[in-house]
C-alpha cells in the first residue's frame, strides 16, 4: 500500500499548505485533524486498582470494593515522546458504592481551580466521572464536579386533620402529614429536614392557661433513632380571648447515617400546661415536611 | 513524513470497502477515525489578560490572578471549505483561584447553552469551571457548561442532646452569643450568596405577671474583623398572672437571613441574643437549643 493509494480511497487527505493537516474523509481540511465522522477511542472496564497506561482513553470502573486508579509520570520535556500534555483520559464510576481514588504520581498535582486545593488524589464517588488532561509543569488538569448536590428530595403535607393532645396525655403523638422519605446514598450524605405547621389550645370556660408543646424528630430506617431536641413552641391563653392559635418551625441536620431508605416524621407532644382550669386539648391542624439529601 | 512511518510500524489502517473509515493500531477500524489507544491534542497554559483562541488549539488552561478574557475564532463559513471547521472542539477549563475568564464569540456571533439560558456573546466561565466549545454554523458555539446554581458549601450543626445547653442570658442591655450556634464556611468567589438558618428555643423561669422581649442579630468573623447584622428576630414572652410559682414560657424562634457578596474567604457566623424591656422581677432567660445551618449559593 501506498500514499497513493490512500488518496484513491478517499479517506486520509494530506493538506501541507500553510498548515500541516490531515483530513478523514475530507479533502479539506479545516482543523489539525479534521475527522468528518465518527471518533472512537480505546474504551476499558476495569473491576479493581488500575495503572493508566499510555494506550488507555476511556477507563470505566465497575468494581464492589473501593479502588485506586494511578496516573503516569505527568510529561517530561516539551515536545519529547515523553511530552504527553494535551492527553485526556476519560474516568468514569459506574460502580453501586464504591470509590475510585485518583493517584497522580509521587510529587504531582492534579488542578481542580476555583476554592478545591490542588492535591495528589481525589476521590471519585460512585455515578461521578472526570476528564484528566495531561498539562505541563502543573500535573494535571481535573475536571468533575466538587460541589454539594441535591441526591434527593420530599416534600408532604399539609393535611388538614387535627391531631389532639388532650388533658394530661404526655404521649407523642405522630403527625402523619409530616412524615417525608429520601435515600441516603452513602455515609457522607447530609440530610436537612424543615417541618412547619399549626394549631391551637382550647381551655374549657375560658380561663387562663399557659402551655407548650415539644416536637421531636423521628427517623426510621436502616436505623431508627430521634431528635427530641427539634423545638418546642409556647402557647398563652388571657382569660376570655378564645382559644390560642400558635406556629411552629422545626429545623434538622442529620449526618454519617447508613445508606438506605428513610422516613423522617415529626411527633408533638403536651408538656406544661398550667391553668386555672383543670382540662386542655392543644390541636396540631397541619403540618409541612420537606427533607433535602445532599452529597459531595 | 510521519504518516509513512505509522503505516511501516503496522499502525495505520484504511478501511475502504464499505465504509471510509481509519483505524489506528486496529485492522478493522468501527467509526470514522477508530484510535484503539489514547488520543492527545495540543495543550496550553494561559495567564494574561487578553488571550485568542487559535485554529491549531485543543485544551486551554487559564491559571491567571486577574479576570481575563478568551476570545473565540470567528465562526466558519461555508460548508467543505478550509475555512469551515463547524465540529471542531475546544477543552477550556479555569484552573485559577478566584479570577473569571470570560468567553468571547466573534463579532455578531452567539453562544448557545440553551435551556432557558438566552444565546449570548459572551459567556463566564467561573474558578473551577470548565466548558467544552464546538463550533457550529450559522449559529455559531455550541457550549458545554454547568449553568445551575451550585452549593459551593455546607455546612449545619446536629442538634442532639449533646448540642443542648442550658444557657442563661446577660442581664439586659448586654449580647449573648449562643452555644452550639457558630457555622464557618468558605466564600470562594465574589457574587455567591450566603444563606443562614437558626431554628431554636429558650425558656424563661419569672415571676407571675412579668414580661420582656429578646432580640438577635448575626456575627460574621473573618480573621480579627467581626461584623454584626442586627435586629435578625425578635420575640417577646409573658408568663401568666395568677401563679404562686415560677412557671416556665417558652419563647422559639426561626430565623432565615442571607448575605450577598462576600468577599472569599472562611467566614463563621454565630447567633447572639440580648434581653430587653423586661418588666417585674425576671429570674433568669435561659436558652436552650439551636439548630444553625449556612449554606453558599453560587448561580
Amino acid at each position: 500500500m501506498s500514499k497513493k493509494m490512500l488518496i484513491l480511497a478517499s479517506t486520509l487527505f494530506l493538506s501541507l499548505h500553510a498548515y500541516s493537516q490531515i483530513g478523514i474523509t475530507t479533502p479539506t481540511p479545516s482543523s489539525t485533524l479534521d475527522v468528518r465522522g465518527s471518533i472512537e477511542g480505546k474504551y476499558l472496564e476495569i473491576t479493581g486498582s488500575y495503572t493508566l497506561l499510555g494506550t488507555d482513553y476511556h477507563v470505566s470502573f465497575s468494581g464492589t470494593g473501593n479502588s485506586n486508579l494511578y496516573l503516569p509520570s505527568k510529561s517530561a520535556t516539551d515536545n519529547t515522546s515523553a511530552d504527553f500534555r494535551g492527553r485526556k483520559y476519560y474516568i468514569k464510576n459506574n460502580s453501586a458504592s464504591a470509590v475510585l481514588t485518583l493517584n497522580a504520581a509521587s510529587g504531582q498535582i492534579l488542578r481542580l481551580g476555583g476554592n478545591a486545593a490542588n492535591s495528589n488524589t481525589f476521590d471519585l464517588r460512585p455515578g461521578s466521572s472526570a476528564v484528566l488532561t495531561a498539562g505541563g509543569a502543573n500535573g494535571w488538569d481535573l475536571e468533575t464536579k466538587i460541589n454539594w448536590e441535591l441526591y434527593d428530595l420530599d416534600f408532604k403535607g399539609p393535611v388538614f386533620a387535627a391531631v389532639s393532645l388532650v388533658n394530661s396525655d404526655t404521649t407523642e403523638h405522630k403527625l402523619t402529614d409530616s412524615q417525608v422519605t429520601v435515600v441516603v446514598p452513602s455515609s457522607n450524605a447530609v440530610v436537612l429536614l424543615d417541618f412547619k405547621g399549626y394549631g391551637e389550645a382550647t381551655i374549657p370556660g375560658g380561663a387562663d392557661a399557659v402551655g407548650s408543646t415539644t416536637f421531636t424528630v423521628r427517623q426510621e430506617g436502616p436505623t431508627t433513632n430521634y431528635y427530641p431536641w427539634g423545638g418546642r413552641k409556647a402557647w398563652y391563653e388571657y382569660s376570655g380571648t378564645g382559644a390560642p392559635k400558635f406556629n411552629f418551625s422545626v429545623g434538622q441536620f442529620i449526618s454519617g447515617l447508613t445508606p438506605g431508605t428513610y422516613t423522617f416524621y415529626l411527633t408533638a407532644r403536651k408538656e406544661i400546661v398550667t391553668s386555672t382550669s383543670t382540662s386542655s386539648t392543644v390541636n396540631i391542624m397541619g403540618s409541612t415536611g420537606r427533607a433535602e439529601v445532599y452529597i459531595k | 513524513m510521519n504518516i509513512k512511518t505509522l503505516f511501516w510500524a503496522g499502525t495505520l489502517f484504511l478501511s475502504a470497502q464499505a465504509y471510509s473509515q481509519i483505524g489506528i493500531t486496529t485492522p478493522s477500524p468501527s467509526s470514522t477515525l477508530d484510535i484503539r489507544g489514547s488520543v492527545e491534542g495540543n495543550y496550553r497554559e494561559i495567564t494574561g489578560a487578553n488571550n485568542f483562541l487559535a485554529a491549531d488549539d485543543y485544551h486551554v488552561s487559564f491559571s491567571g490572578t486577574g479576570s481575563s478574557n478568551l476570545t473565540l475564532p470567528a465562526k466558519s463559513t461555508t460548508d467543505n471549505t478550509v475555512t469551515d471547521f463547524r465540529g471542531r472542539k475546544y477543552y477550556i477549563k479555569n484552573n485559577s483561584t478566584s479570577s473569571d475568564l470570560t468567553l468571547n464569540a466573534a463579532g455578531g456571533q452567539i453562544l448557545r447553552i440553551g435551556g432557558i439560558t438566552p444565546n449570548s456573546a459572551s459567556f463566564i466561565l467561573k474558578p473551577g469551571k470548565s466548558a467544552i466549545l464546538t463550533a457550529g454554523n450559522t449559529n455559531g458555539w455550541d457550549i458545554d457548561v454547568d449553568v445551575n446554581g451550585q452549593i459551593l458549601d455546607l455546612e449545619a450543626v446536629l442538634t442532639n442532646a449533646s448540642a443542648v445547653s442550658t444557657q442563661d442570658l446577660p442581664a439586659p442591655g448586654t449580647y449573648g452569643e449562643l452555644a452550639f450556634s457558630p457555622v464557618t464556611v468558605t466564600v470562594p468567589s465574589s457574587n455567591t450568596k450566603v444563606l443562614l438558618s437558626f431554628n431554636g428555643f429558650m425558656v424563661v423561669f419569672s415571676s407571675s405577671g412579668t414580661y420582656g422581649k429578646v432580640r438577635f442579630r448575626i456575627a460574621q468573623k473573618i480573621g480579627s474583623t467581626t461584623t454584626y447584622y442586627n435586629d435578625v428576630d425578635l420575640l417577646n414572652w409573658v408568663v401568666m398572672n395568677g401563679v404562686s410559682t415560677l412557671t416556665p414560657y417558652i419563647p422559639d424562634y426561626a430565623i432565615l437571613y442571607t448575605i450577598p457578596n462576600l468577599a472569599p474567604g472562611t467566614y463563621r457566623f454565630s447567633l447572639e441574643a440580648v434581653r430587653e424591656d423586661e418588666s417585674g422581677n425576671v429570674n433568669k432567660v435561659t436558652h436552650v437549643v439551636v439548630c444553625p445551618r449556612a449554606e453558599v449559593y453560587l448561580k
